[in-house]
C-alpha cells in the first residue's frame, strides 16, 4: 500500500489531520511517539532530542557530531517503519529524506499568514502584527534548519505532491483530497518503488551504525549489497575500513559489503606539517 | 496449470531477452523475444499475450508507447515494464497509462519470475517461481 508524508507548516488553525487521515485510510500514523526509541538509541534524553528537533536554533546549538548522529538514527528509525507499510507519517521530516520512491506521496500543509499569526498570537498572548513578525522569522528559520539538515527548502511546494492550503479548503475535504490522492493509480507500490525504499532503509540502518566512529561517512545500497565510502589520514586508512567492516557486517540485510577509503589531503597535510 | 503463460518479452539489448527468455521457459512459459518494438507490435496484433515485457527506452518505440498500444489493444495482458534509467516520474508514468509493475535493471531473473507469477495470479491462472 501507498505511504503517506505530511509536512505541516506551524501554527495551522483547526486540528492536526494526520490522525484523521490515517484512521479514514486505516493506516498507523507514525511521528513524534516514535522519540522515545530513537532517544534510546541514540542515548540522549527524549527532551534533549524533542527541544533539538523542536526548534532550529536549539539544532544549531548542538554538537555537530550529535546532530549527525541524530539525523542518521531518526532516518533508520522511521524508513524501517515506513518500509512496513499503510503509514502516515509526520513530524519527523520524511518528506526531506526519502527520495524517489514513487508510492510515498508527500503532502504540505499552509495556512494563511494571517490565520497561522492568529492562532500564534492567541497561543502567546501577542497582537496579531508581533504574530506575524514571530511566525515569519519562525518561517526563516525552518527553511534555514531543512536546508542545513537535509539540502533541501522544506517550503519549496517542488519537493510535494500536494499542497493544500487549509485557509481555503475545510480539514475534511482536505483529508478526502490527500486519500483520494493515495488511492490513485500512480502512488500504488510496485517493484521497483518498494526495492527504492528497501535499499535506503538498509543504506540509513548501516549508517545510524557507522555515523558515530564517521560523522562524514556516505552509505549507499542496493539489492542487499552496501557501498560505504569514508575519508581518512593514510595512517589510519587500513584500522578505518576494518571498524567500518565489522560494525556494517552486524547489519540485518547487508549481504555483500564495500568500503571505499579516501584520502584525507587536509588532514595528511597537518600531519606533515606536525 | 492447463495452458502455459504466453510472454512476450522486449528489449533492444539482444542479451536482455536472451537471458530472461530461458528463465521465464524454465517456470513453464512460453515466451517470444524481441528486439525491435515494430516487430514485437506486429506479432502483439497477431496473438494475444498474457504479459508484455518491456523495456523503456528504445530507439524506435519507447515502452511508455508499447504499453499504451498493447492495453488498447487487449486491455487483459500485465505490462511489465523494465528500465536501467527508472526514476519516479517514469514508475508514476507507467503506472498511470496502467502498468502492471516496474522493475529497475539490474534485476534478477528470479526478480522477474516473482513478478511474473503475480501477474499470472491477476489473471486467474496457477504458476510457481
Amino acid at each position: 500500500m501507498p505511504v503517506v508524508a505530511i509536512c505541516a507548516a506551524s501554527h495551522l488553525p483547526g486540528q492536526d489531520l494526520a490522525p484523521t487521515l490515517a484512521s479514514q485510510l486505516g493506516y498507523a500514523q507514525v511521528g513524534a511517539e516514535m522519540l522515545p526509541q530513537i532517544a534510546s538509541r541514540l542515548q540522549v534524553e527524549e527532551s534533549k532530542l524533542q527541544a533539538a528537533l523542536g526548534a532550529p536554533k536549539a539544532w544549531q546549538r548542538i554538537n555537530p557530531k550529535l546532530r549527525a548522529r541524530m539525523l542518521a538514527h531518526i532516518k533508520a528509525v522511521l524508513l524501517e517503519r515506513l518500509e512496513s507499510d499503510r503509514v502516515v507519517s509526520s513530524g519527523l521530516a520524511a518528506h526531506l529524506f526519502v527520495q524517489g520512491v514513487s508510492h510515498l506521496c508527500k503532502v504540505r500543509l499552509i495556512a494563511d499568514a494571517a490565520d497561522r499569526a492568529a492562532v500564534l498570537a492567541q497561543e502567546q498572548g501577542l497582537k496579531q502584527e508581533q504574530a506575524l513578525a514571530r511566525l515569519e522569522a519562525l518561517d526563516a528559520d525552518r527553511r534555514q534548519w531543512s536546508l542545513a539538515a537535509f539540502g533541501e527548502d522544506e517550503s519549496a511546494a517542488a519537493l510535494y505532491d500536494l499542497v493544500i492550503n487549509l485557509s481555503r479548503v475545510e480539514p475534511g475535504q482536505a483529508v478526502k483530497i490527500i486519500a483520494g490522492t493515495v488511492g490513485s493509480r500512480k502512488f500504488q507500490p510496485m517493484t521497483f518503488s518498494l526495492d527504492r525504499l528497501r535499499d535506503q532503509a538498509l543504506a540509513s540502518r548501516v549508517r545510524a551504525e557507522l555515523v558515530a566512529l564517521d560523522p562524514e561517512v556516505r552509505v549507499n545500497a542496493g539489492q542487499g549489497r552496501v557501498w560505504v565510502q569514508t575519508i581518512a589520514v593514510k595512517r589510519q586508512q587500513e584500522k578505518r575500513v576494518q571498524a567500518l567492516k565489522v560494525l556494517a557486517q552486524g547489519v540485518a540485510g547487508v549481504a555483500d559489503l564495500e568500503v571505499q577509503v579516501l584520502p584525507d589531503l587536509i588532514g595528511q597535510a597537518a600531519d606533515t606539517m606536525r | 496449470m492447463t495452458e502455459q503463460l504466453k510472454v512476450l518479452i522486449l528489449d533492444d539489448e539482444p542479451t536482455v531477452g536472451k537471458r530472461l527468455g530461458p528463465a521465464l521457459c524454465k517456470m513453464g512459459c512460453q515466451t517470444e523475444t524481441f528486439v525491435d518494438p515494430t516487430e514485437a507490435l506486429q506479432r502483439l496484433e497477431q496473438t494475444e499475450f498474457d504479459v508484455v515485457v518491456t523495456d523503456i527506452r528504445m530507439e524506435k518505440l519507447d515502452g511508455i508507447q508499447v504499453l499504451e498500444r498493447v492495453l488498447a489493444k487487449s486491455p487483459r495482458t500485465k505490462v511489465v515494464v523494465i528500465s536501467g534509467y527508472a526514476t519516479l516520474e517514469v514508475a508514476r508514468q507507467a503506472l498511470a497509462k496502467g502498468a502492471f509493475d516496474l522493475l529497475a535493471k539490474p534485476f534478477k531473473p528470479a526478480d522477474l519470475r516473482e513478478v511474473i507469477v503475480r501477474a499470472a495470479q491477476s489473471l486467474g491462472l496457477a504458476l510457481t517461481a
